[in-house]
């Protein structure tokens, strides 16, 4: 684990406009950036696309960014990025464009494979609302608290309570179905 | 209440968010409500699912690579287009600082020396010593720096119409150094003139 001295170190010469630098801090960001990304988009090249738009403000802004803060911010960023690009045309799913599964199997355990799994939870966040996928991914799957989401989403904490109160309640509704139709 | 307006306080208890009187009441109502019992026992399963999926389902290293080669390849421009103007500027202010200092080697003074003033009196009728200079001493005489041209001083003396006329002396220098004949001509009319 690299020390926060290192780190700190490892920022201020990418500010100074070492490039390799700036490569080591992708490297230390680049899961939060894109899995974050990829969870809010729902393709990975969406992700990619995002993350980079992502790195590269970071880059334009590193002088204002304080090294303690900097997973906020970024997190902050990706949202924002997301957003923006979610306002071009995206697939919408619900329980009906669920794809069938490539094999049938009666067994409902079976069904519940890790793959499955996944892929029903990747499914099931397409059906919130766009402020509850925020919510929720930071919340639930980044592990935030609900004070740190709320600072990130500009919000309160009130009102991320009941953003994921409802992402919740809308996942495992889809959940429910999803299971319900494979057995 | 009816048992969908628990639903959402049992996915706030679930993930252990409600204060603890809230907290109290759903658990209250778990109590009495076999349906809800079941919502949340499926809300805990999705959350948990919801929990571990953080460490599900990385991208493969590649993806990542070809975000860092993208945003590398992006910037990689820009700072060497930074790199080429701070040599441009680095470089021009180097030129503008050798050019003042061969400029201060070489021009004259900002604030040079007053110049001796020279009076043109009228040259004394006697006893004269030298044959006088006609024209200023210019500075670089007097003070052995080298002036760009000047131009021409202004006459400060009037005209001398009013003057009476200068006598005329020749210096005759014989060979010995002690010996100096001096001639000395009334130019003015003696002979009453016209």
């Amino acid at each position: 684990m690299e020390m926060p001295e290192e780190r700190s170190r490892v920022i201020e010469s990418a500010k100074a406009g070492d490039l390799s630098a700036f490569e080591q801090v992708m490297r230390e960001h680049e899961r939060l950036v894109l899995m974050t990304a990829l969870r809010l988009l729902g393709r990975l090249e969406d992700a990619q696309d995002a993350s980079q738009e992502v790195f590269l403000r970071l880059y334009r802004n590193l002088s204002k960014v304080e090294t303690p803060t900097l997973a906020a911010w970024l997190y902050r960023v990706t949202v924002n990025v997301c957003h923006d690009l979610r306002r071009k045309p995206a697939p919408t799913a619900g329980i009906e464009d669920v794809p069938e599964p490539v094999a049938a199997d009666p067994d409902p355990q079976r069904l519940t494979t890790e793959a499955e799994r996944r892929r029903a939870l990747t499914l099931s966040l397409r059906v919130l609302s766009e402020k509850e996928r925020a919510a929720v991914v930071l919340r639930d799957l980044e592990g935030l608290s609900t004070d740190e989401v709320a600072r990130i989403l500009g919000s309160s904490e009130a009102t991320v309570r009941s953003q994921v109160s409802k992402a919740r309640v809308k996942i495992r509704e889809f959940l429910e179905r999803y299971f319900r139709r494979r057995t | 209440m009816n048992c969908v307006e628990w639903e959402e306080k049992i996915a706030l208890y679930v993930g252990g968010e409600l204060a603890e009187s809230a907290a109290a009441e759903v658990e209250q109502h778990l109590g009495q409500c076999v349906g809800c019992q079941v919502f949340a026992s499926g809300m805990q399963q999705s959350l948990e699912w919801l929990k571990s999926a953080h460490q599900d389902d990385l991208p493969a290293e590649a993806h990542f690579a070809a975000v860092r080669a993208r945003v590398l390849a992006e910037l990689a421009p820009r700072t060497s287009r930074r790199v080429w103007w701070w040599a441009l500027a680095a470089g021009t202010v180097a030129l503008a600082a050798a050019v003042l200092v061969i400029f201060s080697l070489r021009a004259p003074r900002a604030t040079p020396r007053p110049e001796p003033v020279i009076a043109h009196a009228p040259e004394p009728a006697s006893p004269p010593s030298e044959v006088q200079p006609t024209t200023r001493p210019r500075l670089r005489d007097v003070a052995g720096v080298r002036r760009h041209p000047r131009p021409k001083p202004v006459p400060q003396i009037e005209p001398e119409a009013a003057e009476p006329a200068k006598p005329l002396i020749v210096k005759l220098v014989t060979e010995d150094p002690n010996v100096v004949i001096y001639w000395i001509t009334d130019t003015t009319d003696t002979h009453g003139g016209e």
